[in-house]
């Protein structure tokens, strides 16, 4: 569906001069298929969408979407529509107005805009809400607006940047699985910007990992989770223990990563697990609890271990263990 | 927005301020070294008779007589100009002060008070002063009434009535720039001053006074420019009879009919406000440059 | 030595809350009534200029009950009628001019790409605001003298229209400033091309500044004088100018109720102008 092809984009500012926002980019995105740029602020996800949205042009590199080189095309005359980061609703127009805003422009039929508009309304739940003004809306009311402004057209690609920023943390979890419906109802290709991983990984087909303008890996949820290809997708998604390898008597340019959950406890006594070292902290999480570890040269491990009542207290020497296929061994 | 467009939407503003504006400013400068044409207008050749005039008057005989009327008006022009400007810094730091120290609803309140005037019309806010200066006016009945005077006051027609009048003309240009830079200034940096001992004055010159100073430049030059080039004042207020450069240069292209001299004497006001403007900047950006 | 520094570490429990409203830094004792007499120095002239206007005796000094007869007699005065209408005859025409002029300027200097000159342009923009009045007016006079142009109506139309330009720019820059472009990005992204952007979102967007502008071009065209003493001609005497005449000839009445119109003219567009500058913000 798209595919861009050694995209980098440089901005020139008067005080810093030329910034590389991106650093030669290589990415495919299939149909039907809810992909996610994820990384954090400035790490050039968001200048990404807006090269594919048509609203930068970028200094190298093809863009093509369903087979047509965009690249030099402006936003009107790409088969893609945004979600805006802060909706941008026409403060003007009513929320059917809205709506209707990109079905008109393209000159539709009266007809069909009217039909469009009221079941892309019914399929975001605010048919009720057709004649109201954007600022008579909540937050994520508002939020469905610009969903429903930018599916009425029924565009080949949707581009959401950072939609869910906004909200407060239970509205934001209904709308998160209200968009993976959303996305399943349409059959659109869906690209998300976002910098919680959790978000990502609850949502995405795929992911790609983004870090000082490149794309460090990209992957099913579950595959960059478990198989994370360097040091940083290790430590930004989900959690991690970063061990040196000189720690574990492997070669010294070596960083071992396992995650806290994947890692056993026993009491240190006489037994020589794959690590030594004495707990510092104990903190109890509910459903968990969080061992801090200290082990050889000062470094800490955390260990989260399901309750079990057998705790551990801090001061006591413990071992560590994990599975082979817990660890995996990154070079960077 | 493409190259193209822009420059296409720029061309009118940029066209009809070069051409009705920027260029008959030029024309000006070049008509002052014309000579005088006695029915207006003016004529070749060309001639230094506008600048000389400063300083001297031409004879019967052609000869040149020195003379210091115009020195002593342009002088009286440039003093009246900056004691204008220094009454209203003096004036309107305060109320910059506080106005800045006020909630958000009463800033907005006093502001618009403080920007209102700039919208009234001058010869009616200078005409005002005449109903309350002149012989018969609400002064001078008041002090009568009051029995502190038999004979009115000679309020009206003196450099002390035309300095009331600028400075009521141009108080609202000093507070503006001087409120809009001290409204970014940090709370903190006063509590820091006063938790340090300093006492009111203290905080003042040391703390306000440095941060207000290229709020006051700027408030400065707004002043000085239109107090220097002003008309209504000097003529409703002066009585028309001690002349200022304003009503001088008026004066030229009207009953005197010498052009020429009316242009140069503009083209020196233009230069020395084109000073007091590079010397803002500059002052201005020390300040900036310097923490 | 202050008292504040007296009291600071070792004050006396009793005197502490006196003490600590000394120490609120808002507040400077005398400053509030300095800046009430500030505030009654700007608009007690034009105060008694108004009960003036309405004062029933034709002898100035003396209050003899309310009136509207010296505004009557006005109506009544041709010279007047014909000023009133040559002045607003300029500012309408200039107001359109300049609201239309600004609003390239301000789409070009907000929207537009960095081009060469940009910052010598944004400085003639601001020139009738920094250049003293006489001199526009003699440079204006001088000007049209030597293009030979002698139609004073005519004259006056494109003097009022070229220092009116600031004015009417200033509330539509800041408008398009404020709103940022996510709405136009919106727009395009929605397949509007460059007309139905600018028709359907930015201009109805920008409408109620673009309004302001208006209104502050037409004050500000309806109370010029010096310049339009300069450049009118004997047929096209606007009404500021009639009125500088008959104040020349003495305090009268009649000078004090058109004046008061004048006055409140004024007063009545800028404030429906910041009225709606204010509504402006909100939407934004």
């Amino acid at each position: 569906m798209i595919n861009v092809h050694g995209v980098s984009k440089s901005f020139s500012t008067p005080d810093i001069g030329a910034v590389q926002a991106l650093k030669t980019v290589d990415l495919a995105i299939g149909g039907s298929e809810f992909f996610t740029l994820l990384g954090p602020s400035g790490c050039g996800k968001t200048t990404l969408l807006r090269l594919i949205g048509g609203f930068e042009t970028p200094t190298t590199g093809s863009i093509c979407i369903a087979g047509i080189d965009v690249a030099a095309l402006p936003p009107q005359q790409r088969p893609v529509n945004t979600v805006f980061q802060s909706y941008a609703l026409f403060p003007h127009m009513t929320v059917a107005e809205n709506v209707a805003f990109g079905l008109r422009m393209q000159k539709r039929p009266e007809r069909d805009i009217e039909t469009q508009v009221a079941t892309t309304l019914d399929m975001v739940r605010l048919g009720a809400f057709a004649q109201r003004r954007p600022s008579q809306l909540s937050g994520g009311q508002q939020q469905r607006v610009a969903l429903a402004r930018a599916l009425a057209p029924r565009p080949n690609v949707l581009l959401l940047d950072e939609p869910l920023s906004a909200l407060d943390l239970k509205l934001r979890k209904e709308m998160q699985s209200e968009l993976k419906r959303l996305q399943r109802e349409t059959g659109i290709t869906f690209i998300l910007v976002t910098h919680d991983q959790e978000e990502a990984l609850a949502m995405s087909d795929r992911i790609a990992v983004m870090h000082e303008g490149r794309i460090l890996q990209v992957g099913a949820p579950q595959d960059i989770y478990h198989n994370p290809a360097n040091r940083f997708v290790a430590d930004f998604i989900g959690e991690a223990n970063l061990i040196p390898g000189a720690v574990l008597h492997r070669n010294a340019a070596l960083t071992v990563a396992v995650r806290p959950e994947r890692i056993t406890l026993r009491k240190a006594a006489g037994m020589a697990g794959r690590l030594l070292g004495r707990i510092e902290t104990v903190t109890f999480l509910g459903l968990d609890t969080l061992y801090e570890i200290e082990i050889a040269n000062r470094n800490r491990i955390r260990v989260r271990l399901r309750d079990t009542g057998a705790g551990f207290d801090p001061g006591q020497e413990v071992a560590m263990d994990w599975a082979a296929e817990a660890e995996r061994e990154l070079m960077q | 927005m493409p190259l193209k467009r822009t420059l296409l939407l720029i061309a009118p503003p940029a066209l009809t301020i070069g051409i009705f504006m920027l260029i008959p400013m030029f024309i000006a400068v070049a008509y002052s070294f014309m000579t005088a044409n006695p029915y207006g207008g003016v004529q070749y050749p060309l001639t230094f008779d506008g600048y000389i005039q400063f300083l001297f008057q031409r004879d019967f005989d052609d000869s040149l007589i020195f003379s210091a009327d115009y020195i002593i008006i342009i002088l009286r022009s440039l003093y009246l100009a900056v004691a204008t400007t220094m009454i209203c810094l003096i004036l309107g730091l305060p109320v910059a002060w506080y106005i800045v120290c006020q909630s958000a609803e009463r800033r907005r309140v006093l502001l618009f008070f403080v920007t209102l005037p700039f919208w009234i019309n001058t010869l009616i806010r200078t005409y005002c002063w005449i109903l309350i200066l002149r012989d018969e006016g609400v002064a001078n009945i008041f002090l009568r009434d009051m029995g502190l005077i038999s004979q009115p006051l000679p309020l009206l027609y003196n450099d002390g009535s035309i300095l009331l009048g600028l400075v009521y003309t141009f108080l609202p240009f000093m507070v503006l720039p001087i409120y809009s830079i001290l409204e970014r200034l940090d709370p903190r940096l006063v509590e820091a001053a006063y938790d340090l001992y300093a006492s009111r004055w203290a905080m003042f010159r040391r703390v306000i006074w440095p941060l207000a100073r290229p709020g006051a430049y700027v408030g400065a030059t707004l002043v000085f420019a239109p107090a220097l080039g002003s008309f209504l004042a000097p003529d409703l207020l002066g009585g028309g009879k001690k002349l200022l450069i304003g009503s001088l240069i008026q004066m030229q292209f009207t009953s005197s009919r010498n052009w020429p001299f009316g242009a140069a004497l503009s083209t020196v006001i233009t230069i020395v406000i084109l000073l007091a403007l590079m010397l803002q900047t500059r002052k201005t950006r020390q300040k900036e440059a310097r923490p | 030595m202050s008292d504040e520094t007296v009291s600071h570490p070792a004050t006396p429990p009793r005197f502490a809350s006196r003490k600590r409203k000394a120490f609120d830094w808002r507040y400077t004792p005398g400053l509030g009534q300095y800046t009430a007499l500030i505030l009654v120095f700007l608009y007690a002239p034009l105060l008694i200029l108004v009960i003036y206007a309405f004062n029933s005796s034709s002898m100035i000094t003396v209050w003899q009950g309310f009136s509207f007869r010296w505004f009557l007699r006005i109506a009544q005065n041709a010279d007047i009628r014909d000023a009133a209408l040559n002045s607003l005859v300029i500012a309408v025409v200039a107001t359109i001019a300049s609201t239309l002029i600004a609003m390239t300027g301000a789409l070009a200097l907000e929207r537009g790409r960095y081009f060469l000159g940009r910052n010598t342009v944004v400085m003639m923009i601001n020139m009738p605001l920094v250049v003293p009045e006489i001199i526009v007016a003699i440079s204006t006079l001088v000007f049209f003298s030597a293009i030979g142009m002698k139609n004073g109506l005519v004259n006056l139309m494109i003097a009022h229209t070229v220092f009116c330009i600031p004015f009417a720019i200033l509330p539509i820059q800041t408008r398009l400033r404020d709103m940022g472009r996510s709405l136009e990005e919106a727009g395009r992204d929605l397949y509007a091309d460059e007309w139905q952007l600018f028709r359907h979102i930015t201009l109805p967007l920008l409408m109620p500044a673009i309004a302001a502008g208006a209104i502050m071009a037409f004050v500000v065209s309806l109370d010029d004088f010096l310049i339009s003493m300069m450049v009118s001609s004997a047929g096209s005497t606007t009404l500021p100018v009639y009125v500088y005449g008959m104040m020349r000839l003495g305090v009268t009445p009649e000078v004090n109720a058109i004046s008061t119109i004048l006055l409140l003219v004024s007063l009545i567009f800028v404030g429906a102008a910041l009225f709606l500058g204010r509504r402006n913000r909100r939407l934004a």
